[in-house]
C-alpha cells in the first residue's frame, strides 16, 4: 500500500470515482481511493441507475443537464460499455395538484435548456400502451433523460482509474483521520497509514461517521430504500416512469431487459439497515401494477436494499468545510447521486486543483445549513 | 498399496489375492462361499448384519468387511443386501457356477446361454443360466446363477450379457 | 418419436391419464403428472428456447427448476420454468426467442394484503434432512410446518433407485426412494403440517419467511395459481440441499448438455430416457451412480471421463459398470460438444499431471447427451439472508455456514442440516435433521429424556461414521466451522 498520496478520497462509489477520474485526467494521478468493501458496495452498486434532468430546483437541473451532456460521451471515454441509453424519463401525475407543480417545473426546466415536455393522457397511451392511462392522468416527458447499467459504470470507472494510475484499495476501511490545527495530515486505515493533505469526505450514507473523525458533524441521515427486479421479458419499456406521489419509479433494464423499480417508505426509520424486506415488496407491487396492470402476472426474481444518504433539503454538500484546510465533502446525494455524478465529480476536482470551479456550487456547501439558506429539492423519490 | 483399481475403475485378481478378499479354492470347492470385492474404507455395513452365521465382521462402519470362508456357507444373503454389488458367491463343488448380482433388463431365462464378462467387462466366454432369482419386492435385485466352463472363470466372471 | 421407458429392473412407472397438447402447433400425447419439460422430452423435443443475449439454443439443464434454460410460453404466459410446471389437458407450449413478451391489458384487480402464518419450528425443504427434522420436532410437541417447493416430498432421494449405503438403522441396503416413501409416512404420522408446491422465496427480518404457493384457484379446479404468503416461526431450519454445477468448455450450452441429477430426474422420476447414447463427466459417486442408472434405463453410455487421476467415487460403483464394459477414462475431461442445434458428439481429451490437455490425444465421441456430474454446491442464499456467517471450505462443498453440534448457526434460532450443511450423504443428512429438530423443539421447552438419549447417540454415530478416509476431510472441514 502507497504510504502518501496527494488526494486520499474515501469510498469507492460513484462519488468517490468520478472525483478520482476526474483529478486524473487534469494530469494529478497521486490520488488513493479507499473502499471499505468492494468497490460499488454501498448506493452505487445497489441503485436504479436513472438519469434525470427534470429537477425542480435550478442547481440540480443545471448539474443533471451538464453530467448528460457527460454521458453521452462516457463510453467511449472510458473505453467499456456501460449500457447508456436516452429513452427519456416520463414524470407521472394522477392529481391536478401534480399536474400544476409538473407544468410549472417543465418552464424551469425549458429556460435551463433541458427539452422536457407536458403529454396529455391519451398521447401517453398511444406512445405506451402498457401505462394505465385510466389512473394517470398526463406528465412531462424528457426524452435526453435515460438510464445506465450501475456496476458497469464501476467497472468501468475502475478500469480507467487503474489504467491512469490511480491506486484503489478495496476491502480496505478507513479508521481514523490525522488532523492538525485544521489541516489533514493523513488517513488511517486498517491496512496502515496514508499521508496526505488533502481528504475527499465521498463516503455516502457513511459521510457522518469520516467526518466525525475530523470533528465535524454532518446534518446526512442514511435511510434504507429497497428496489426489486422481475424475470427478464422481451424490452418495451424504454422510459423511466416516475410518480413523486407514490414515491414509485420503474423501467426495464438494458440489456438484462428486467423490469427494475422502487418505492419510497414514508414510515422508513433512519439507520443503516440493508436488509430486504417483504413490507417493500408488497407496497411496491401494488403500486406497481396500477400503473401498468400487464405486468400483473410477472414475476420478481430479486430484491435488495440500499441507503439513501439524504440531506436536510434534499440537496448534496459539495466543498470545503470552514475551519478546516482542504477536507472536501462530496455526498448527501439524497437518492439521485448517479445522475450528477459526472459533472460533480468534474467540479470537485477543479477545486480541488484549481480552487475555483467551472459552476458555481457555493449554494450546495455545508454551510448553508447554518445560514439556513435552503431550498427544498421537491422532485425526490421516497 | 498402489490404489490401481480406482485409476482403472476394475481390480485385478492378483490385488483382491493381497488384499485377502480371495476365498482359497480349496474352500470353494467345497462348496458355495461368499467372495467379497470391497476394497475401499467405506462407511456401509449391511452384509455384516446380513450374515446370520457371523462370518463377516468388521471394525467400525468404515472397515473392510471380513470374511471367514470356514463360517461361511454360502447362503447368499449378503448378495442380497450389498449396495455396492461386491458380493458373489462362487462355487466348484459338482459344477462350476457363479451367483452374479443382476440389475439389468433383460433377464436371462433359465437354461439360456450368456456372454461371461469379466471385471473389466472382456468377453471371456459362454456360460449356461441355471437359476434366476428374481427380484423380490424389497430388495428389487435379482441374483443370476451361470454354471461356468473352467474353474479359472470363478475367479473372473463378474457379470453377464444376455445374447 | 417416444422416448418412454416401459420396462424398468427396479421401477414401475404408473403413467396418470393420458392428455394432449400443443407444442408449435404440433399435437403432442403426454400423461398427468408429467412436467410439460418432460413431456417435451419424452416427444423429443430438445430446443426449448433461446438465450435473451446472443440467440443461443438453450435445453433443459437442472429439471428441478433451479436454472432458467427451460423457460417457455405456456398459454401466453412467459417465462414459465416448464421442468417444474405440470402439463395440463389443451394447453399450447411454445418456445421463446429470449425473454418472454408480455402482451399490454386494461384493468386491475384488487390485491390482498398477504396473510402471515405463526409456527414454532419451520422446516425449509422436504429431503431426508428436512423430513427428519419435521419429524422430531413435530413429535415432541412444537407446531411444526414443512415447506416444500416440488409437488413430493424426498428430495434426492426420489430419484435414487440404488440401494444405500450406511448403517442398517439408517436405511442402509433400502432404495432411496423406497426410504423416501418411510420417511414420508413418519412425517404424516408426527403431526407436522406439510405444504408441497410451496416455495420460500426469501428470509426476511423477525424470521419471517416469504412463501409462493402454488395451488388451484378452487378446491378440485385445475387452473392453478400463485400466492404469496408470510410465515414466521421461531426457529427455522434450513435442509434444502444443493445444486450442481456446472463447467466450462467449448458449447457447453448446446441442448443435451445436462445435470446428472437431471438425467436422472428424467429417467427416474418420469421414466423418460434422457438420451440414447450419454458421456458422463465426473466419476465421483454421483456420475458413477448415475452411469449405471443410465444403463437400467437402456441409455447407452459411451463413457465417463474424470480429470483426476483417480475416480473419486467408491470404487464399487465404479466396477459394477465397468463390468459391463462401460470405458472410464480417468484423467480426462470434455473440451467440446459437438452439434448443431442438440449435441451429436463430445471431443474428449487427456490431462498432464497439471491438468492441461496432452496434445494429439484429442478424441471424438458419438453421443446425444453430455451429463455433467462435477459437484454440487450449497444452497446458501437464505442463510446470507439470516446473517448467517458463512466460511469458504472446500470439503464441504464450498461456502458452509457456521454451526453448532446441535446444527444451530451463528444466528440464534437458526439450524442447517444435509447437503446446505455440508455437502455428505443422505444418511447424515437424515441423522443432522434428527439432530436440529431435536434442539430446535428442545430449545422451545418440549423435550423427551428418550430423545435427549437418542441424539446423543447420533451425535456418536455421526463421529464414527466419518471417522473413514470419506468421512475424514467432512469432519476437519466441520471443525473449521464450528461455532
Ligand atoms: C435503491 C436505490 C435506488 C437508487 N436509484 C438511483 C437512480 O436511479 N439514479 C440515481 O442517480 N441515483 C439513484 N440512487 C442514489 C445513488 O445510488 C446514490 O446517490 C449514489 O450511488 C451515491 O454514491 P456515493 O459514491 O456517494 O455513495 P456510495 O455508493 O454509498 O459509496 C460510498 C462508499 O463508501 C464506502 N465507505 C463507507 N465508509 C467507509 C470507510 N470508513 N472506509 C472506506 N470506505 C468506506 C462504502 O462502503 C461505499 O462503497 C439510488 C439509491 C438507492 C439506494
Ligand atoms: C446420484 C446421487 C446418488 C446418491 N447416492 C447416495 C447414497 O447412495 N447414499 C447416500 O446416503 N446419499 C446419496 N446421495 C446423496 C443424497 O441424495 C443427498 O446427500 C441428500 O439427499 C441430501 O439431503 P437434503 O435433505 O440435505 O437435500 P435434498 O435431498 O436435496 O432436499 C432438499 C429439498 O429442499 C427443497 N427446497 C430447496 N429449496 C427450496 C425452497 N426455496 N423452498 C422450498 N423447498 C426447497 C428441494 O425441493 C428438496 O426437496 C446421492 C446423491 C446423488 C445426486
Ligand atoms: S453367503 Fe451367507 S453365510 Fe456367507 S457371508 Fe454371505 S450371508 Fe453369510
Ligand atoms: S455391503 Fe457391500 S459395499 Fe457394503 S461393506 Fe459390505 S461388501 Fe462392501
Amino acid at each position: 500500500m502507497k504510504r502518501s498520496a496527494e488526494v486520499v478520497i474515501v469510498g469507492g462509489g460513484i462519488s468517490g470515482l468520478t472525483i478520482a477520474y476526474h483529478l486524473a485526467k487534469m494530469g494529478h494521478t497521486d490520488v488513493v481511493v479507499v473502499e471499505r468493501r468492494y468497490l460499488g458496495y454501498g448506493a452505487t452498486g445497489r441503485c436504479g441507475g436513472g438519469i434525470r434532468q427534470q429537477w425542480s430546483t435550478e442547481e440540480n437541473i443545471v448539474l443533471a443537464r451538464e453530467s448528460v451532456r457527460m454521458w453521452e460521451r462516457l463510453e467511449e471515454e472510458l473505453g467499456y460499455p456501460i449500457y447508456y441509453r436516452q429513452g427519456g424519463y416520463l414524470v407521472t401525475a394522477t392529481t391536478e395538484e401534480e399536474v400544476r407543480d409538473i407544468k410549472r417545473n417543465i418552464k424551469l426546466q425549458n429556460s435551463l435548456g433541458v427539452p422536457s415536455r407536458w403529454m396529455e393522457a391519451d398521447e401517453i397511451k398511444e406512445e405506451w400502451p402498457w401505462i394505465n392511462t385510466d389512473f394517470v392522468i398526463g406528465g412531462s416527458f424528457c426524452p435526453t433523460d435515460g438510464k445506465v447499467m450501475p456496476p458497469r459504470v464501476v467497472w468501468a470507472y475502475a478500469r480507467k482509474l487503474r489504467e491512469m494510475g490511480v491506486r484503489i484499495y478495496d476491502f480496505t476501511e478507513v479508521r481514523g483521520v490525522k488532523v492538525e490545527e485544521g489541516k489533514i495530515r493523513g488517513v488511517i486505515t486498517d491496512k496502515g497509514e496514508i499521508e496526505t493533505g488533502i481528504l475527499v469526505n465521498a463516503a455516502g450514507a457513511w459521510s457522518r461517521e469520516i467526518a466525525r473523525m475530523v470533528g465535524v458533524e454532518l446534518p446526512n441521515t442514511p435511510y434504507r430504500h429497497e428496489i426489486a427486479v422481475t424475470e427478464p421479458l422481451k424490452y418495451f419499456l424504454e422510459p423511466m416512469v416516475i410518480n413523486f406521489r407514490y414515491g414509485i419509479y420503474f423501467t426495464q433494464t438494458w440489456p438484462r431487459t428486467e423490469i427494475v423499480g422502487g418505492i419510497g417508505n414514508p414510515e422508513e426509520k433512519p439507520g443503516y439497515n440493508m436488509r430486504a424486506s417483504p413490507g417493500f415488496l408488497n407496497m411496491y407491487t401494488k403500486v406497481l401494477i396500477r400503473f401498468m396492470p400487464c405486468l400483473r402476472h410477472v414475476k420478481i426474481e430479486r430484491q435488495w436494499a440500499g441507503l439513501y444518504d439524504v440531506t436536510p433539503d434534499a440537496r448534496p454538500i459539495l466543498g470545503d468545510v470552514d475551519g478546516y484546510d482542504r477536507f472536501i465533502q462530496a455526498h448527501g446525494y439524497s437518492g439521485h447521486g448517479l445522475m450528477i455524478s459526472p459533472m460533480v465529480g468534474k467540479l470537485i476536482a477543479e477545486l480541488i486543483v484549481d480552487g475555483k470551479t467551472s459552476l458555481p456550487i457555493d449554494s450546495l456547501n455545508l454551510r448553508r445549513f447554518e445560514e439556513g439558506k435552503v431550498i427544498r429539492e421537491a422532485n425526490v423519490v421516497g | 498399496m498402489t490404489l490401481g483399481y480406482l485409476e482403472k475403475g476394475y481390480i485385478t485378481l492378483e490385488e483382491l489375492q493381497e488384499m485377502g478378499f480371495v476365498p482359497p479354492p480349496e474352500r470353494v470347492r467345497k462348496g458355495p462361499v461368499a467372495f467379497i470385492e470391497c476394497p475401499q474404507e467405506i462407511p456401509c455395513n449391511p452384509c455384516v448384519e446380513a450374515c446370520p452365521y457371523g462370518a463377516i465382521t468388521m471394525e467400525g462402519i468404515n472397515g473392510l468387511p471380513r470374511l471367514d470362508f470356514e463360517k461361511c456357507n454360502g447362503c447368499g444373503r449378503c448378495v442380497k443386501v450389498c449396495p455396492g454389488l461386491a458380493i458373489f458367491i462362487v462355487n466348484a463343488r459338482g459344477r462350476y457356477t457363479v451367483w452374479l448380482p443382476h440389475e439389468m433388463l433383460p433377464l436371462p431365462e433359465r437354461g439360456s446361454e450368456v456372454v461371461l464378462l469379466d471385471r473389466s467387462g472382456r468377453d471371456v466366454g459362454r456360460g449356461r443360466v441355471v437359476a434366476v432369482m428374481s427380484a423380490e419386492e424389497n430388495t428389487r435385485s435379482s441374483i443370476v446363477v451361470v454354471e461356468v466352463p473352467e474353474e479359472w472363470h470363478l475367479y473372473h466372471v463378474r457379470a453377464i450379457r444376455v445374447v | 418419436m417416444d422416448m418412454r421407458i416401459y420396462d424398468h429392473p427396479i421401477l414401475r412407472f404408473e403413467r396418470g391419464k393420458s392428455v394432449r397438447f400443443y407444442f408449435e402447433g404440433r399435437e403432442m400425447r403426454a400423461y398427468d403428472g408429467e412436467s410439460i419439460a418432460a413431456a417435451l422430452f419424452a416427444n423429443g423435443i430438445r430446443v426449448f428456447t433461446t438465450s435473451g443475449w446472443k440467440e443461443r439454443l438453450r435445453g433443459a439443464f437442472c429439471m428441478i427448476g433451479q436454472c432458467s434454460s427451460c423457460m417457455m410460453t405456456v398459454d401466453g404466459v412467459p417465462n414459465v420454468r416448464t421442468c417444474v410446471e405440470g402439463v395440463r389437458d389443451g394447453i399450447t407450449v411454445e418456445r421463446q426467442r429470449g425473454p418472454g413478451e408480455i402482451r399490454p391489458e386494461g384493468g386491475v384487480r384488487e390485491t390482498k394484503n398477504p396473510p402471515t402464518y405463526e409456527y414454532e419450528v419451520v422446516v425449509v425443504g422436504g429431503g431426508p434432512a428436512g423430513l427428519a427434522a419435521a419429524m422430531e420436532s413435530a413429535r415432541l410437541g412444537a407446531k411444526t410446518l414443512l415447506i416444500e417447493k416440488n409437488d413430493h416430498l424426498g428430495g434426492q432421494l426420489i430419484k435414487q433407485t440404488h440401494k444405500f449405503f450406511g448403517s442398517v438403522e439408517h436405511f442402509a441396503g433400502v432404495r432411496g426412494f423406497e426410504i423416501a416413501r418411510i420417511m414420508e409416512k413418519m412425517l404424516r404420522e408426527s403431526g407436522a403440517d406439510v405444504w408441497l408446491n410451496s416455495n420460500v422465496i426469501g428470509y426476511y427480518e423477525g424470521n419471517v419467511l416469504g412463501v409462493v404457493r402454488k395451488g388451484p384457484i378452487r378446491e378440485g379446479s385445475h387452473v392453478f395459481e400463485e400466492r404469496y404468503v408470510n410465515v414466521r416461526a421461531k426457529r427455522i431450519i434450513f435442509g434444502t440441499g444443493a445444486r450442481e454445477r456446472f463447467l466450462v468448455f467449448e458449447n457447453n450450452d448446446l441442448p443435451g448438455v445436462m445435470g446428472a441429477g437431471a438425467a436422472q430426474t428424467l429417467m427416474n422420476v418420469y421414466g423418460i430416457k434422457p438420451a440414447e447414447r450419454m458421456l458422463m463427466v465426473g466419476g465421483g459417486n454421483v456420475g458413477l451412480i448415475v452411469a449405471y442408472q443410465l444403463l437400467q434405463a437402456g441409455v447407452e453410455v459411451v463413457g465417463v471421463v474424470e480429470a483426476m487421476p483417480r475416480i473419486g467415487g467408491y470404487f464399487v460403483h465404479a466396477a459394477k459398470i465397468r463390468r459391463l464394459g462401460i470405458p472410464i477414462h480417468t484423467r480426462h475431461t470434455v473440451v467440446r460438444a459437438i452439434g448443431e442445434d442438440h449435441v451429436e458428439g463430445a471431443v474428449i481429451v487427456e490431462l498432464d499431471e497439471r491438468w492441461r490437455p496432452v496434445p494429439g490425444t484429442e478424441m471424438e465421441v458419438e453421443c446425444d447427451g453430455i451429463a455433467l456430474a462435477v459437484g454440487l454446491s450449497p444452497t446458501y442464499p437464505f442463510l446470507q439472508q439470516a446473517g448467517v456467517e458463512l466460511r469458504y471450505v472446500p470439503s464441504l462443498g464450498g461456502f458452509a455456514p457456521v454451526r453448532d453440534e446441535n446444527l444451530q448457526t451463528n444466528v440464534e434460532g437458526i439450524y442447517v442440516a444435509g447437503d446446505l450443511a455440508s455437502i455428505e450423504e443422505a444418511s447424515t443428512a437424515m441423522i443432522e435433521g434428527h439432530i436440529a429438530g431435536i434442539a430446535a423443539a428442545t430449545s422451545l421447552g418440549y423435550t423427551s429424556p428418550e430423545a435427549e438419549e437418542r441424539v446423543r447417540k447420533m451425535k456418536e454415530y455421526l463421529n464414527e461414521f466419518r471417522s473413514g478416509p470419506f468421512g475424514k476431510p467432512i469432519l476437519e472441514g466441520i471443525e473449521r466451522v464450528r461455532r
